[in-house]
């Protein structure tokens, strides 16, 4: 953690200096920039696992018959995976991205609560450590959405579901919290003359994201609570010899789960807002499109939840009502990726790796948003939900959209973060073999849910026909690996090593306000607190 | 990039930074004006996000009572009798039965009533009257809980008996949390009253919790018209 | 350093995407697009090639944007970008466009949907129960005298269901446990086994054959093995079929063998063995669905089978065969008796 020790700090701006130095100053931190540094850090060792479970199951089916796992533990490894990637790394990574940038992008000295920042972290690694503790007493194996009745007693005796159900509720209070601190940052803490027309699209998709987080997280966490009191204390929520109706879960669900996709999500194509402009040396096109479609997005995301229903023998009106909209909201997504391709238009592109991860993800994120559509139609989904499709989708969008963004905005931002650059060979080396092994790791799988192969299961012994394009996939999960690590020894050498070129306050070039400060910057953000007249307000001299 | 470097301009002996390119902060504010303080946005979202947890379970209720044929409110020894919920856990006031969650509900609302009162005292500066008002506040809702508290002993069910018995203890258990919360919150603010950190200007606690109250006590009328009336 | 960058990243992107839409297009028979085998895959497949079709013109256009834009506005000496905010017309030309493209989808699907999901249109030939359990599909047949069974039951088989060709055929879905999804891929149409609700579909296959299919809904460990093969006979062919089935299921309710198939079913014997049509699905050991039709059993060490074999090998098979899997239970005399008995009816 030396790598962010403060650069030579401008004395202007009386601060009071931290009471404990270290591992406690660490602990205690309420600095917004390091809690950031701890989300991020938690975030991806947490994707490590979840990327390791991933490998395990992907060496499993590389075989019509592989014997690596058993069932048990492939719907564990499944489970887990799943939950792991979705609370515990890309929703809470864009937190951490946030923490460290918002502050800085809106000219703030830090997050407007900064110990409810700092409990936010600490709930978020409780969380995750109460859910990774399941594997001592036997994982949840009902997946990450635990549908019951199998996910109930009788049929999920393990203690791991409870611990499931549990950390996912500590880890709710811990989106919450963040979201509203996120919220009332960028709603308070904006500099002087930065209208809401004037702060970044970064920050713009944060505040939609945090809007749906402290609206739809509630529904998660009250079905949680009626799974978890049936399974602990007798009631009889889901006990379908009681009357209950097992869709109940699935209602309350994903009400919370489809705007929880979306939550995912539109931090990347913040990120993507902010990295194309920068690396074409243009401003982004569209600017007012582009919030507003983060909105509308927002909006239209808690009206399109059934869709993820068209099989459970739901009311044809319901059908038609949800795949219109869900349809509808392929629409403002489209203009995004329409004023991405005219914001390279007649630019001056520059491929850094932070430049060629946000053009892959225009490149595949498109191919995500397709396969949507196809899932939207009522009838197409008949044949496809549950499917492989809906894998190769889901990764699609989450891969190709939110993990592309990720290693776009560690390699636009890390230099802010530590003051060092990231090595470039490495970086496009890394690029190259992630976007290779991304398509060969989810594209057969588009072809594989076509042949009928279902999600979730263990082996296909019925249809070894299926072996060849499962083989490639894992080919490729394997290169993502290889990648990753390739990411890590990049960052170890050049940062933690020391290794990288020293990075000024601005070295892309950026015109947004967190350049303006120092590399890594001081623990008062700003010596003075900047005034804006415009989006760009280091570029104020250029015409627009 | 090195050479990119050399072709910057030199300002005053050194190269320039970006943030000389800024203009100079003459307004004299750290953060554009916005509309209401920290304080009270968190508290507005805090609301919100409470508001979709009733909201969810609600819908719960609605859901289940929907798709269940025989849905039947069971209230205690009304399970064959009566198709109307029944308010049997009751209590004698001079002679007449009155059912407990009448008194309850009563006492909420006046509670309400009282902080409201509480607020506008100290809106006026009036830190004696804000005290005066807070005290019943909390005493009402003291009441509250525990008129609940012992209406679920004279209820004659228990969680576990059925959907309604589910949806009930949990649904107004988690009212009962809430207002739980609302009291600690009201003595807070109580205390800070009687060390006089509050003025008209400054009252920002009092406002916060007066919200959160009154937020408990909408969602009260919710439940009580829905569980006990509708049933 | 610059360019060989630029163009490895491009020649990759290039290939992979040309690759990448070639390769759907490749398989030309098989999976249910390329080859729907009944009237509502048939209607779906319809749908799901108007809609590629329109996806790879989306995709072409954005992914060879991305790419001219990279190879002509690549940064370069003498090469100054260009600097404007937004292009009001274009702007409103991508969001009509998509919009009209997305509900000319949304009417396209909706006008499916309703021959889709008509399970009560007046042309349904069979109406068949599936129930799903963990981990296996019960078809129940209708009451018809042609499934009557001796015990005046009616016909019931696992896994299997068989259909006549082109009738509509209405799956009437319920499940025991968990919730579970139909789905045979080529046949069209999936619906939900959900408990404690009645869900229904139709199915209709067009030429005879075998279409595999699975639970579709993650159910639990065995969820990957709970499989379905629905076989579609000629009409001529089926009456049959359904003698046949009758029979087999027949010879395992005859009473005179009743003790026994209780008896094996009762114990340890059904964690090794499958009879199919009965709930033992063990795999551990070899099937014993014909058990009295074959050559030997244990291996070849026993032969012919007949009574005086197959008492010998329950009484003690390592005695017979040491180093075999199957231990020996210590059965009474009686059970044995019984046993052998039914199992001598497995033909």
């Amino acid at each position: 953690m030396q790598w962010t020790v403060m650069a030579t700090a401008e004395q202007t701006f009386p601060i009071a200096r931290p009471r404990y130095t270290g591992i406690l100053e660490w602990i205690t931190t309420t600095d917004h920039k390091k809690i950031g540094v701890l989300y991020l850090f938690t975030t991806f060792f947490f994707f490590l696992s979840g990327g390791l479970l991933a490998l395990a199951m992907r060496t499993q089916l590389a075989t019509p018959d592989g014997h690596i796992l058993t069932a048990q533990q492939y719907n564990a490894a499944f489970t887990m995976h799943g939950t792991t990637m979705v609370f515990l790394f890309v929703v809470p990574v864009w937190t951490g991205f946030a923490n460290y940038i918002i502050p800085l992008q809106l000219g703030a000295r830090d997050m407007a609560f900064p110990r409810l920042n700092a409990l936010s972290y600490w709930l978020l690694l409780s969380g995750g450590m109460l859910l990774y503790s399941s594997f001592l007493v036997g994982p949840p194996a009902a997946g990450w959405t635990s549908y019951v009745p199998l996910s109930t007693k009788p049929f999920s005796p393990q203690l791991g579901q409870d611990l499931w159900i549990i950390g996912l509720t500590v880890l709710g209070f811990s989106s919450i919290f963040g979201a509203l601190n996120m919220i009332v940052t960028i709603f308070s803490l904006r500099a002087p003359g930065m209208t809401f027309h004037r702060i970044t699209l970064f920050a713009w998709s944060v505040l939609v994201t945090s809007f749906l987080l402290v609206l739809a997280m509630p529904f998660l966490t009250v079905a949680g609570v009626l799974l978890l009191f049936d399974r602990l204390a007798g009631t009889n929520f889901f006990s379908v010899g009681e009357g209950a109706d097992p869709l109940l879960w699935q209602y309350l669900f994903w009400f919370f789960g489809h705007p929880e996709v979306y939550i995912m999500i539109l931090p990347g194509f913040g990120v993507i807002s902010e990295v194309l402009p920068v690396f074409s040396r243009k401003p982004i096109f569209g600017y007012k499109m582009i919030a507003y479609a983060s909105v509308a997005i927002g909006f239209l995301s808690f009206g399109v939840f059934v869709h993820h229903m068209f099989v459970a023998g739901i009311d044809p009106v319901l059908q038609v009502f949800f795949m219109s909209s869900t349809m509808l909201i392929a629409v403002p997504t489209g203009v995004k990726v329409f004023s991405w391709v005219g914001t390279l238009w007649g630019g001056s592109l520059r491929f850094k790796t932070s430049m060629l991860f946000a053009l892959g993800f225009l490149a595949v994120f498109t191919i995500g948003g397709i396969s949507g559509v196809f899932l939207a139609s009522v009838p197409v989904d008949i044949q496809l939900s549950d499917t492989y499709y809906v894998v190769a989708h889901i990764h699609y969008v989450l891969v190709g959209g939110a993990l592309f963004s990720f290693f776009a905005a560690a390699y636009y931002w890390i230099p802010k973060m530590s003051g060092r650059l990231m090595s470039e060979k490495l970086g496009t080396i890394q690029f190259l073999i992630f976007f290779l092994g991304f398509n060969l790791a989810f594209y057969p799988m588009h072809q594989l849910g076509i042949e009928g192969m279902p999600r979730r299961t263990y082996h296909y012994v019925q249809s070894p026909e299926w072996g060849l394009l499962n083989l490639i996939a894992t080919i490729g999960v394997y290169l993502i690996a290889l990648s990753i690590t390739i990411f890590i020894f990049n960052f170890l050498s050049s940062i933690v090593m020391k290794g990288g070129k020293v990075a000024d306050d601005d070295p892309w070039e950026g015109d947004t306000l967190e350049w303006a400060t120092s590399s890594p910057p001081p623990p008062y953000n700003f010596a003075r607190i900047p005034v804006v007249h415009s989006a760009r307000p280091l570029k104020e001299d250029v015409p627009h | 990039m090195s050479s990119r470097t050399e072709e910057r301009p030199i300002v005053r002996g050194r190269r320039e930074r970006p943030r000389d390119r800024l203009p100079t902060n003459d307004t004299g504010l750290e953060a554009q004006p916005g509309r209401f303080t920290h304080g009270m946005w968190a508290c507005i979202l805090f609301v919100s996000t409470e508001a979709m947890f009733f909201f969810a379970l609600f819908t719960t209720y609605f859901f289940l009572r929907a798709r269940i044929p025989n849905w039947q409110p069971i209230f205690q020894r009304c399970a064959e009798e009566c198709d109307k919920p029944h308010w049997n856990s009751t209590t004698n006031i001079f002679g007449l039965p009155v059912p407990i969650v009448a008194i309850n509900t009563i006492a909420l609302l006046a509670s309400s009533v009282t902080m409201q009162f509480a607020v506008n005292a100290i809106k006026r500066g009036d830190r004696r009257g804000l005290r005066n008002w807070l005290i019943p506040t909390v005493i009402l809702g003291i009441w509250f809980i525990s008129g609940q508290l012992y209406e679920y002993t004279r209820l004659g069910f228990l969680p576990d008996n059925g959907i309604f018995a589910a949806v009930f203890f949990t649904l107004t258990g988690f009212h009962g949390a809430h207002v739980t919360g609302g009291i600690l919150m009201n003595s807070l603010v109580l205390f800070r009253t009687v060390k006089g950190q509050f003025s008209a200007q400054r009252h920002l606690a009092v406002e916060a919790a007066s919200i959160y109250w009154h937020f408990v006590d909408v969602v009260w009328i919710g439940l009580f018209t829905v569980i006990y009336i509708i049933g | 350093m610059f360019s060989v960058r630029i163009r490895v990243a491009f020649g990759v992107i290039t290939a992979l995407v040309i690759a990448l839409l070639s390769s759907t297009a490749a398989l030309a028979d098989g999976p249910w697009p390329n080859d729907p085998q009944g009237p509502q895959a048939k209607a779906i497949a319809d749908l799901y090639w108007i809609m590629f079709v329109a996806a790879v013109g989306v995709l072409a256009i954005v992914d060879g944007a991305i790419i001219y834009a990279g190879i002509k506005f690549r940064e370069r000496p003498g090469h100054v970008a260009q600097q404007f905010h937004g292009h009001n017309f274009l702007e409103l030309t991508w969001t009509v466009v998509p919009t009209l493209m997305v509900v000319s989808f949304a009417v396209l699907s909706w006008q499916k949907l309703d021959f889709i999901n008509n399970t009560r249109g007046g042309d349904v030939g069979m109406v068949i129960q599936a129930q799903g359990q963990q981990w296996q599909w019960t078809f129940s047949y209708p009451h018809e005298d042609r499934f009557k069974l001796l015990d005046g039951t009616y016909l019931q088989t696992s896994e299997q269901l068989d259909i006549t060709v082109g009738t509509k055929v209405r799956v009437e879905l319920s499940a025991k446990d968990v919730i579970h999804s139909f789905w045979v891929p080529s046949i069209g149409g999936k619906k939900d086994a959900v408990p404690g609700r009645a869900t229904e579909l139709w199915i209709q296959a067009d030429k005879p054959g075998t279409y595999k299919g699975q639970c579709l809904e993650f159910c639990g460990d065995g969820h990957a093995d709970m499989l379905i093969t629905l076989v579609a006979h000629p009409v001529s062919d089926y009456d049959a079929w359904a003698v046949a089935a009758v029979k087999d299921a027949n010879r395992l309710i005859d009473p005179l063998t009743k003790v026994g198939h209780d008896t094996f079913l009762s114990l340890a014997c059904v964690g090794c063995h499958t009879v199919k049509g009965t709930t033992a699905g063990g795999k551990i050991g070899p099937e014993l669905t014909h058990v009295a039709s074959q050559k030997s059993i244990a291996g070849g060490v026993l032969s012919p089978v007949d009574e005086a074999n197959l008492t010998r090998w329950i009484k003690d098979p390592p005695a017979v065969k040491p180093g075999t899997k199957m231990p020996n239970y210590n059965l009474s005399d009686q059970q044995i008796h019984d046993i052998v008995q039914w199992l001598l009816t497995l033909k």
